[in-house]
């Protein structure tokens, strides 16, 4: 018997252990809850604007605006989410697959493909690249699969490996409606009022949610991907903990927590000194122009070339 | 009150100097946008020029030029550096006092716009460095790649030099000589490049032992170089660190990397990313009047001709490609395009071997038609830079030119968005370092950019026949200018800077609201 035989017979022995496959289990989902459990805790810290100052500064730019323009920060802040849940979660067949085909094109992005919408392309380090490649295998697994599943319950006859074949463009339409939800709560304030500002600020706020969120699923997939370092098998996990309504409990939690700030003078709480005043983008004036001004060097006095001709 | 100070290097042409002239403005932004938050702010300036072979400091007036800025007098401010205004002999002080008054407690926060500030003299003595970067409070930009720097030197003294044969082995050239072309192939100095780099230059400094005057000077200034830089990157393991790209972020890691190789353990604590500020677009804002009457009269002079224009704007040299530019015009005409040759640059003159080839091509050809301007000339547009927006957007307007930068070495690419942002100009560059960053991240058109002479020159004739069929457009994405002239506004990168200063104020008050509080409940236990 050839020596892969050998491991094959044996192999197939343990697979028929229902008992060695429960422990096996086991020992994997405890080391998983372990390692999420410590990405959440890292996770919630972001999402403390006393930690994260870029979180702070757009929360507080929120509310400064909201508050100027006589209107509820708190009430505008669960209109957008309302927006947002409905058009991301509302969906209970698209919302995992929304989620799963913007994580597979930001995967993409990394690997140096261009963003199907914009057309724009990022820059990864090589770590980011590596990391990329293993979501991407993950995420893409997991979407064929769902897709060929809605299409099967809807009467359409079509195999994974179809889907497969043409995964990025089913990806890019998915993503692309998943990235029109932050205009969508923009076009929701332009509804409500005419001021840029506010408007800045909101959909800075619900961009710092949706990259938030989205980053989160991202650490999570790393953080399992590294201690079961089989793609097959992680997709199979998120696919049961995207069933549980784990993505859903997420972005609860995280919406939930930025919403516990919305409205409150941050500033108050940590004891500054100095009540600050919002930052004011106003450009420089346009002032109007001065002719005999001595950077031009007096008067009309336009450099003209110096002109090489053929004879 | 919060205390800045600010330290512009004003020793080098080029990038590094347009940087200091957008730093500036973005500080006068910075201080408005920090006294609306915490009240009056103070700054301090400083500045590095040189004179002769010496560094030279200058003491600035913040508050003068902070009045202008309120008042939008954006002009004056610009004279104060470009006319040399600050250059003043009250101005003048010592390096002592420079060094004694950076290195006061009582400032917040040190703003310094030129990591190189601390080469070439010395301010990069580690006892200077020492008093200077004494705490983390301070952010520095870099501009140039290091080991890149290291390599052009190093090939320049023993490769070129004739002389480097009596006291460097023809391995050794060779190495250099591959060296050098890799990088320029590449389009940036790789992992591999950085460490031989390094790896020749340790034994150049410490294994040669011939006896060579002219080697021992070269030596001197390697060994004295390295050393500084060396003492610099161990003090960026607090503070923050500015790249422009990415890429020369990596390359400047791939340095270090080499370095740590030989026992050392450097690295950059927090590097930051983001784009360099664009002054021109705070002119461009504030005199568009001014600007508009140079742009009519641009037009007179370019608007009637058959002629596709290639516009050429820097330094005349190998490394910026300025002679495969000469190759592909000499080219184009001897083809029989009709084709014109714009060029912009301080630094050619009616003596350089560049303007002489010029006449040679006239001499030589029917058609040709080359426009010079630059301070060689009496026609400079880069003292003026309100005529050089001019001219960008009389030939944006025209739309018959396309804008070549065929450098091999490109950290940022300053100039290059200045054509596509004020110009709106169909630019080619080469796919190297910087550029192919910007590329990659969609700033510049995908379509045009070339590795080699030959797709440079097919790419020209491919746009030359587009623009002639009006399809000028297809190559402009105007939503992405848009969006790159925000994002290199001086006012929007002050707002990048104030958030590097927030976060830095914010968390030391924060620590020492813990040490009080520790104390407090210290005191309470006793």
């Amino acid at each position: 018997m050839a020596l892969d035989d050998v491991v094959k017979n044996v192999f197939a022995q343990l697979s028929n252990d229902t008992s060695l496959g429960q422990q096996v289990y086991n020992a994997i989902i405890s080391s998983l809850n372990d390692t999420l459990q410590a990405t959440a805790k890292q996770i919630e810290m972001q999402l403390d604007p006393k930690v994260n100052k870029a979180l702070k500064y757009t929360i507080e730019g929120f509310n400064i605006n909201s508050t100027k323009d006589n209107m509820n920060p708190s009430q505008l802040y669960s209109d957008m989410v309302n927006i947002y849940k409905q058009n991301i979660f509302g969906n209970n067949a698209f919302s995992n697959m929304y989620l799963l085909s913007t994580l597979y094109i930001r995967g993409l992005k990394k690997l140096g493909y261009p963003d199907p919408i914009t057309g724009r392309r990022e820059y990864a380090t090589r770590q980011e690249r590596e990391n990329a490649q293993n979501i991407t295998n993950i995420t893409g697994e997991l979407l064929a699969e769902s897709l060929s599943q809605y299409y099967n319950s809807i009467g359409k006859n079509v195999t994974k490996s179809d889907i497969m074949a043409n995964i990025d463009k089913f990806a890019s339409a998915l993503y692309g409606a998943y990235s029109g939800v932050i205009n969508l709560t923009g076009s929701y304030i332009i509804s409500k009022t005419p001021n840029i500002s506010l408007l800045e600020s909101s959909t800075r706020l619900m961009s710092t949610l949706n990259e938030t969120f989205l980053s989160t699923i991202e650490s999570s997939i790393y953080s399992m991907y590294s201690k079961v370092q089989i793609p097959e098998a992680v997709a199979l996990i998120l696919n049961k903990l995207g069933q549980v309504g784990l993505y859903n409990n997420i972005f609860d939690e995280m919406y939930k927590k930025i919403g516990s700030y919305i409205g409150q003078g941050l500033k108050q709480q940590q004891n500054q000194p100095v009540i600050p005043q919002p930052v004011q983008n106003q450009p420089t004036q346009p002032k109007r122009s001065n002719l005999s001004s001595p950077l031009q060097g007096g008067g009309l006095n336009i450099p003209q070339p110096k002109v090489i001709k053929s004879p | 009150m919060t205390k800045l100070a600010l330290l512009l290097d004003r020793r080098w042409n080029g990038g590094v100097s347009t940087h200091s002239i957008g730093l500036l403005l973005s500080t006068l932004e910075l201080k408005k946008l920090i006294e609306e938050r915490y009240g009056k702010v103070d700054v301090e300036l400083y500045f590095i020029a040189q004179e002769g072979d010496f560094s030279k400091f200058y003491k600035g007036d913040f508050e003068q030029l902070y009045e202008k800025y309120l008042e939008g007098n954006i002009k004056e401010i610009i004279k104060y550096l470009t006319n040399n205004i600050y250059k003043k002999s009250s101005n003048k002080i010592s390096l002592d006092r420079l060094i004694d008054e950076l290195s006061r407690d009582d400032i917040d926060f040190k703003i310094f716009g030129n990591l190189g500030s601390f080469l070439f003299n010395t301010l990069g003595e580690k006892y200077n460095l020492d008093k200077i970067l004494n705490r983390d409070n301070f952010v520095i930009s870099a501009h140039s790649e290091f080991a890149g720097d290291l390599l052009t030197d190093m090939y320049a003294a023993i490769v070129i030099n004739p002389y480097a044969s009596k006291y460097v082995s023809i391995e050794t050239r060779k190495k250099i000589e591959d060296l050098f072309k890799r990088r320029l192939e590449k389009g940036y100095t790789d992992e591999y490049v950085a460490k031989e780099v390094i790896g020749i230059l340790n034994d150049l400094l410490h294994k040669n032992d011939i006896d060579s005057i002219i080697f021992n000077v070269e030596k001197g200034f390697l060994d004295d170089e390295f050393r500084k830089y060396i003492n610099l990157m161990s003090k960026l393991k607090e503070g923050y660190t500015i790249f422009p790209t990415y890429i020369l972020y990596e390359q400047t890691n791939n340095l270090l990397k080499s370095l740590n190789n030989l026992g050392l353990n450097l690295f950059i604590r927090n590097p930051i990313v983001m784009h360099e500020p664009m002054y021109m677009v705070t002119l461009e804002k504030a005199y568009s009047e001014e600007i508009n009457i140079y742009k009519e009269n641009y037009k007179e002079i370019y608007k009637d001709t058959d002629k596709v224009w290639l516009l050429y704007s820097g330094r005349i040299s190998i490394e910026r490609g300025s002679n495969e530019l000469l190759k592909l015009y000499e080219d184009l005409i001897k083809e029989g395009k009709k084709v014109g040759l714009i060029i912009i640059s301080d630094n050619i003159d009616e003596d350089s071997e560049f303007y002489k080839k010029i006449l040679e091509l006239a001499d030589k050809y029917k058609d040709v038609e080359v426009h010079l301007y630059g301070k060689g000339f009496g026609n400079s547009l880069h003292e003026d830079p309100l005529y050089y927006i001019g001219l960008l957007k009389s030939l944006g307007e025209l739309k018959n030119t396309i804008y070549v930068n065929p450098t091999y070495l490109e950290s940022y690419g300053l100039a290059t968005l200045e054509a596509l942002i004020l110009g709106n100009l169909i630019t080619i560059y080469r796919d190297t370092s910087g550029l192919r960053e910007l590329k990659e991240k969609g700033y510049l058109n995908y379509k045009l950019s070339f590795k080699d002479y030959q797709e440079l020159k097919n790419k020209i004739i491919e746009v030359i026949e587009d623009i002639k069929n009006g399809k000028y457009d297809s190559y402009i994405n105007k939503d992405v200018i848009e969006e790159l002239k925000k994002e290199v506004d001086p006012e929007k990168i002050a707002e990048k800077y104030a958030e590097i200063i927030y976060r830095y104020l914010e968390s030391k008050s924060t620590e020492e609201e813990i040490i009080e509080n520790k104390n407090e409940e210290a005191l309470a236990v006793t």
